[in-house]
């Protein structure tokens, strides 16, 4: 980041192979829409363009990203229902790589949203407590305790996703 | 196995399976995952729901750069390599405007330093520092909300909607104050508990370094006089009480007026003379009846305005200073606030000095004359006692009235209360005649009860 700041093109390139990817995921998890979420992941690198003259290494590169991320989304959330249905609309619908992870979902959903947040931080950009914390400004030990409490609701949202799983595949052979 | 007594809780576990978990703990906590049978429980669980949670995956998406990335990187790097206006300006574009442009431009940017040096002056008052925030307001890069605390520089103003701007406006706010700044805030802290410490102790020592060179009036003295008088006609004098004030210039601060019925008429006075109108006004007060006490007493209270006086003009030094100090503006938000509370505290310390002044000055400035008239007491006539006829003939009524008052007061309780009464007398009537016939035969053989 500090290469991109004094104007290496190759650190940026470098930073974008590198953390697209994951933004991207981060994105696609939390929004309906695959094509907003590719909009978004472009988004947060444009913001880091523009600003990369006031960066300023106090904390790593990924949180930094992440932050930038969350801001997005939070704006993307904001928006007005009508315009969001219509961007959704737009894109493809769901395809079957989200298909695997449907009941994970539907687990996931029923989760209190900010401990949702945490758990989804965890798992799938693996972000340290430590980053957590840093990024959604709560202490370290709520991030412990609100992931804590994630995981055990999770654990209790399993059975019922399974169930809901194990229904709609008997419908889907009954259908057959 | 009751979570009391578990040496690790399964949040700890939890921590020791993210890896979060200082080395002591962890070594500890992964002796005690060998032994236990319910954690290894737990953790195959915990690490179950890990690989769950990974089934859920999205899509690969190449790291093409988009169009917008590509030309918002090549803008960067012309605008670091010197681009735009300074670009132009060596380029020589400057020698191609003509005069009048070069006026043009030269007043304008005259005119719009001049606007907004005065609408920065304009600015500045009670309000200050809300008004800063607003100025702030429109650099402050909106994406910065949700930036970790170590990125002071925060995120640019790349995120396309404005609306979040008065929110994220306090947290971009880069105030911070310099060393020597800070230093300047201690120095008025310790000087205005200074002056806080002067009220208490309005004789402090010369060591003090507050400024009480303030010059020395003429002596003040703060005077007061008693006066009690009796009158044999008190409307008169009353009314004399008010030529001789409207002749010196004083008014009544407070007066009470009473009649008993029994007792002489009295006036009470709180009345306020130019002090030095005093004397001549005591002069006349006394020929409005005969005087039956007179005192007079003066406190001199010069010091104690002298010390108020520099008390307030130290106040003032303070609070110019601290107003300085704000204009001067490049703190934190903390210490700006810091500042702001000192600066209210200061004025509302110099609010209430005033007013003692204020208050002071006009005490010194009229005096005091409690008055207590009273007017002579003259018992009125008794009327001639009455004859013992009549005296029969009225005690002869009255007792009539009262049997009457007597018989119609029992047929209105009779009326009013009877049926409750006669209600309750039935209900209790044979309990009680129950409970009479068993005391009346306690002792007595079975068969003559």
């Amino acid at each position: 980041m500090l290469d991109f700041q004094r104007g290496s093109r190759a650190a940026f390139e470098e930073l974008y192979t590198r953390y697209q990817g994951p933004l991207y995921g981060f994105f696609r998890r939390r929004l309906g829409s695959s094509e907003r979420a590719e909009d978004l992941a472009q988004e947060t690198f444009l913001v880091v363009i523009r600003g990369a003259s006031r960066y300023e290494p106090r904390a790593q590169v990924r949180t930094y990203l992440y932050a930038i991320a969350l801001k997005l989304l939070a704006n993307e959330r904001r928006k007005p229902r009508d315009i969001q249905a219509d961007e959704v609309a737009a894109s493809p619908e769901v395809g079957p790589a989200q298909e695997t992870g449907l009941w994970v979902q539907e687990a996931l959903e029923r989760l209190d949203p900010s401990q949702r947040e945490i758990l989804m931080l965890r798992e799938y950009e693996e972000l340290t407590y430590s980053e957590i914390s840093k990024l959604l400004r709560i202490p370290l030990n709520t991030v412990r305790s609100r992931l804590f409490r994630a995981r055990m609701a999770l654990k209790e949202n399993w059975r019922q996703a399974m169930r809901c799983l194990n229904s709609r595949s008997s419908q889907r052979l009954s259908s057959r | 196995m009751p979570s009391k007594i578990h040496p690790v809780e399964p949040e700890e576990l939890m921590t020791y399976l993210d890896g979060e978990l200082t080395a002591v703990r962890a070594t500890a906590v992964a002796e005690h995952l060998e032994r236990c049978r319910e954690c290894q429980i737990l953790r195959a669980e915990f690490q179950s729901m890990s690989q769950s949670l990974a089934t859920w995956e999205v899509e690969e998406k190449e790291p093409v750069l988009s169009t917008e990335i590509t030309q918002a990187l090549d803008q960067r790097e012309r605008r670091l390599q010197g681009g735009g206006l300074w670009k132009w300006l060596r380029g020589g574009g400057a020698r191609t405007l003509k005069p009048w442009m070069g006026g043009a431009l030269v007043g304008g940017l005259g005119a719009i330093l001049l606007a907004s040096s005065m609408v920065f002056t304009l600015g500045r008052g009670e309000h200050g520092n809300a008004r800063l925030a607003d100025r702030a307001a429109p650099v402050a890069p909106p994406a910065a909300a949700t930036t970790p605390q170590g990125m002071v520089g925060g995120v640019p103003g790349g995120v396309p909607e404005g609306r979040n701007r008065d929110r994220l406006v306090t947290n971009e706010l880069a105030y911070s104050l310099t060393e020597p700044q800070r230093a300047e805030l201690a120095k008025r802290r310790q000087e205005s508990d200074l002056v806080a410490n002067l009220e208490v102790t309005p004789s402090a020592g010369p060591e003090t370094t507050v400024d009480h060179a303030v010059p020395t009036p003429a002596p003040m003295i703060l005077r007061t006089a008693q006066l009690t008088m009796v009158t044999p006609n008190l409307d008169k004098a009353r009314a004399d009480m008010d030529k001789i004030l409207q002749r010196y210039g004083g008014y009544i601060g407070e007066l009470t007026t009473s009649s008993p019925a029994e007792a002489a008429r009295k006036l009470t006075a709180t009345l306020r003379v130019p002090g030095n109108q005093l004397d001549a006004a005591l002069a006349d007060l006394k020929k409005l009846g005969r005087v039956e006490s007179e005192s007079q007493s003066g406190q001199d209270v010069t010091a104690q305005y002298v010390d108020l006086e520099a008390r307030v003009s130290n106040s003032r030094k303070s609070e110019q200073r601290l107003l300085e100090l704000l204009q001067q503006r490049t703190g934190k938000l903390s210490d700006v606030l810091e500042v702001e509370t000192e600066l209210s505290r200061v004025r509302e310390q110099i609010e209430r000095m005033e007013g003692e002044r204020r208050l002071l000055s006009k005490q010194v400035q009229f005096a005091t004359v409690n008055a207590t008239v009273t007017e002579e007491f003259k018992a009125p006539a008794r009327a001639l006692p009455q004859s013992l006829g009549t005296q029969f003939h009225n005690a002869a009524v009255d007792g009539y009235q009262t049997v009457v008052d007597f018989v119609i007061g029992v047929a209105l309780f009779l009326i009013s209360d009877g049926p409750m009464l006669l209600l309750w007398a039935a209900v209790l009537f044979f309990p009680a005649r129950y409970a009479w016939r068993k005391l009346r035969g306690r002792g007595l053989p079975e068969d003559v009860r």
